[in-house]
């Protein structure tokens, strides 16, 4: 009798813990935050990969805003005929562009991957910023790899409102309006490919300002995520493109870039520094800069030119895409330049 | 780590299966590991002063046990009391006396002085005190067995902000292998989730509003003021009974009893009868170990309104550092003493108005106005000093009436509106709990009308609750003291 009592007690705490957990998914959805609209639409940016067809992009560029920033793949598929996207999110840590690269790994084969080398010991300790770790945890698809990025790479404290978005979000109730549920994410494609378009110039960078190295002083958890990046593109034998983007610069910038051409080097993984080739690509130093570490679109057409010819220099690339994607990027494409000719 | 904290209900969670999964005899001692651990958050430093609390007593304790002679007896007692006390008001006052001192006589560059308290010490100091005077009155045995004395002393559900528990309750508690009980981690979970939806829901809202008028009352009109000091007794009530809900819904799941500090404090005709209901633990301790050793009311009655205000002075420096703390004690402690003095006169105006006592108006009024009377020492406690308080409470009057909108004030209309509401549901649960046992009453409600119920308050906790990494002010009141 007791047993049965028991067994029943059981059975009703577990169906009202079913019934509470269900009842929790709808303001989830409704309240969670989304970057759908604007130029920094990350959730539409990295939603918009997983819409691509399995295998059938050959460069995917990680790291931060600095890559979102200098490179167009609408131009590389106009000029090259390459299909690319760029898979950044704002001050994106190497530890989370090591789970972005496993995930982006499930569904795609690249012929290079181009990983941008501004957060390499940007800040000398990595301090946590919230926003930094929302905007690129939340609009990965939940996986193993998002589990494992939060496990590893938010700090103990912050850890639950990254596995329960709610926890986070929930104040979002007081603000709420019906239209944030018309504004979800519904599986669009981003047409820029994580390109992010800023048309404006601001201040440019002192690019003959003198640098002194005189201490190399490098973060050890960028450093073993950068050795998990190498080994895993290694096994999978997709060669590693590091890359500085043109950029202002400054002691510390150039003590870990002095370091990174020497690790390159010595491990055999491709290195771009595009600061040295400022002339070469015709890059507009008052023109071409959106702020003094990012360029524009204008200075972004030039430098994916340039890493175009890069690229197919070094990459022998298939371009054996399907009639569906080719269409898709077409169609992109012509999106761009109708953007940018406005 | 805080009640509220994520961590917390991690910690819990883990804590109650490992209770109920390890063999009966294991229990007490996850229980004991559990409150180390809990403690271990706060740091070694923390640690130190606990376990000198701890030995202290305990030793001094079983020291009591063996001396015969009655003088020497009471030497000892002192002895350990006023080194504990005095290390509790070390640490409260050391730092402050000192800037004092150093401001003064003009020191311009100023030691590095904190204001750092071990965690809980004002609590478990007085729990400590309260078990050696007990050994000594001969009301209990000393305790032979250390990590029971260490269990009751460390018990995590109280160290922080209380009840203050006493030995001879907790002893046989704390140490009993207490069975899986459905009903009884039910009711716990239900207490808890009550706690959560007073601390998270209205006393974190009202901060907010009570926190910005506070702050720059003189921005404000009379009115706004009013509504913010109201809002302020009604914000440290759900706090700290909050707080005290959620402990004792812990402690239910454990199978372990403790005390209820409060019993509807606002519903009190008088200010006896506010402390009657208002932190009863703390209270009762006052009058048993401060109150009744000064002689009580036995040594006639002038005497026993000095030791009324003796209680309500230490009461006062018990709760902070400053003036307004000690004004805010003798403000009840001189309510208290004027009431009794009153009483007889009050007595007759009622046989001759033939007024009877029982009658609801009379009681809505004397409600009311100990409410106004308990809000006003309120300002006091809730003010940075003793001047602040009086021009706040004298600016009310000065245009009372303004085209403020109350919107304005760090909560938007719908979390106004959302507060109001929570603040209607604290009150008929109030008035149902005055009459009825609520939570066996709920338990007799149907499944389809008890489930969405439980829902209702879990899901108003998640989602309108204010807590989370976006909101800094989510310690409890009275874990500063």
């Amino acid at each position: 009798m007791k047993i049965k009592q028991s067994v029943r007690d059981f059975v009703r705490t577990i169906c009202f813990l079913c019934i509470f957990l269900a009842g929790l998914t709808l303001p989830s959805y409704a309240l969670k935050r989304e970057t759908v609209k604007g130029q920094w639409n990350y959730t539409t940016k990295v939603g918009g990969f997983y819409q691509q067809e399995d295998n059938s992009i050959e460069v995917i560029a990680l790291g931060s805003s600095h890559m979102y920033c200098s490179m167009i793949p609408n131009e590389l598929w106009n000029s090259a005929g390459i299909n690319s996207y760029i898979l950044a999110t704002q001050e994106q840590e190497l530890s989370m562009t090591y789970y972005y690269l496993r995930e982006a790994l499930k569904t795609q084969t690249p012929k290079v991957i181009i990983l941008e080398t501004h957060m390499f010991n940007f800040y000398k300790k990595n301090v946590f910023k919230d926003a930094v770790g929302s905007n690129a945890i939340e609009p990965m698809r939940w996986s193993f790899n998002k589990l494992e990025m939060i496990q590893n790479v938010i700090p103990s404290e912050n850890r639950y409102e990254f596995y329960v978005p709610l926890l986070k979000y929930h104040s979002n109730w007081s603000t709420w309006k019906q239209k944030d549920l018309e504004e979800r994410y519904q599986g669009e494609m981003d047409p820029y490919r994580g390109f992010v378009f800023l048309t404006q110039t601001g201040d440019y960078p002192d690019m003959d300002k003198e640098v002194t190295i005189d201490d190399v002083d490098i973060n050890e958890q960028d450093l073993t995520y950068l050795e998990k990046i190498i080994a895993l593109l290694k096994e999978k034998d997709i060669p590693l493109l590091l890359f500085h983007a043109p950029s202002g610069t400054d002691d510390r910038l150039a003590s870990s870039l002095a370091y990174l051409k020497e690790y390159a080097q010595e491990n055999d993984v491709m290195f771009l520094d595009a600061n040295e080739y400022i002339e070469e690509m015709e890059i507009d130093i008052q023109q071409d800069f959106f702020d003094p570490g990012h360029l524009n679109v204008y200075g972004a057409q030039k430098q994916t030119n340039f890493l175009s010819s890069y690229l197919q220099h070094y990459i022998k690339f298939d371009k054996a895409y399907s009639l569906t994607t080719r269409n898709q990027l077409q169609q992109e494409y012509e999106y761009y330049l109708s953007e940018f000719s406005e | 780590m805080s009640y509220v904290a994520y961590s917390f209900i991690s910690f819990i969670t883990i804590s109650l299966f490992l209770y109920f999964l390890l063999p009966l005899k294991a229990r007490k001692y996850v229980l004991l590991v559990s409150s180390l651990v809990f403690y271990s958050f706060a740091g070694l430093d923390d640690f130190f002063f606990v376990l000198i609390t701890m030995m202290t007593t305990y030793l001094g304790a079983r020291r009591l046990t063996v001396i015969s002679s009655i003088k020497r007896k009471k030497r000892l007692l002192m002895y350990i009391i006023f080194f504990n006390l005095g290390v509790l008001l070390c640490l409260k006052f050391g730092g402050p006396t000192l800037s004092l001192i150093e401001t003064l006589i003009g020191v311009e560059e100023h030691l590095p002085l904190s204001l750092w308290m071990p965690l809980g010490i004002s609590f478990y100091t007085l729990q400590a005190v309260s078990y050696l005077v007990d050994v000594y009155r001969n009301k209990i045995k000393a305790e032979v067995n250390l990590l029971k004395y260490a269990s009751y002393l460390l018990y995590f559900p109280t160290i922080v902000q209380g009840p203050i528990t006493r030995y001879k309750e907790m002893k046989d508690q704390i140490w009993s292998a207490h069975r899986f009980n459905y009903k009884r981690v039910k009711f716990g979970g239900q207490l808890m989730v009550w706690g959560f939806f007073k601390k998270l829901v209205i006393a974190n809202h009202l901060a907010i509003f009570v926190d910005g008028v506070f702050n720059e009352y003189t921005n404000y009109s009379g009115s706004i003021v009013l509504i913010a000091c109201i809002f302020y007794s009604f914000q440290i009530y759900t706090d700290f009974s909050g707080c005290v809900d959620i402990c004792r819904g812990i402690s239910q799941m454990y199978g372990i009893d403790l005390m209820n500090n409060f019993e509807h404090p606002y519903f009190a005709v008088s200010i006896k009868d506010f402390w009657r209901r208002w932190h009863i633990s703390l209270s009762s301790w006052l009058r048993d170990y401060v109150y009744i050793p000064l002689g009580g009311n036995r040594k006639g009655e002038i005497r026993k309104y000095l030791h009324i205000l003796i209680v309500f002075f230490v009461s006062g420096i018990w709760h902070g550092v400053g003036y307004h703390y000690i004004v805010w004690g003798l403000l009840h402690g001189s309510l208290q003493v004027l009431s009794d003095f009153f009483q007889p006169m009050k007595h007759k105006c009622y046989q001759l108005l033939h007024i009877s006592k029982e009658n609801l108006l009379i009681k809505m009024f004397q409600i009311v106005i100990t409410f106004m009377l308990v809000t006003v020492a309120w300002v006091f406690f809730r003010s940075p000093n003793t001047k602040g308080a009086i021009d706040m409470l004298l600016s009310i009057p000065h245009s009372f009436f303004s085209y403020e909108s109350l919107f304005e004030l760090g909560l938007n209309q719908r979390e106004f509106k959302v507060l109001l509401f929570s603040l209607l549901i604290l009150l008929v649960v109030s008035l149902l709990q005055e009459k009825i046992q609520l939570r066996e009453w709920i338990e007799k409600l149907p499944i389809y009308i008890r489930w969405p119920l439980y829902l209702f308050a879990l899901y108003s906790i998640i989602i309108v609750g204010v807590y989370g990494s976006g909101y800094d002010a989510s310690a409890f009141i009275y874990m500063q003291f």
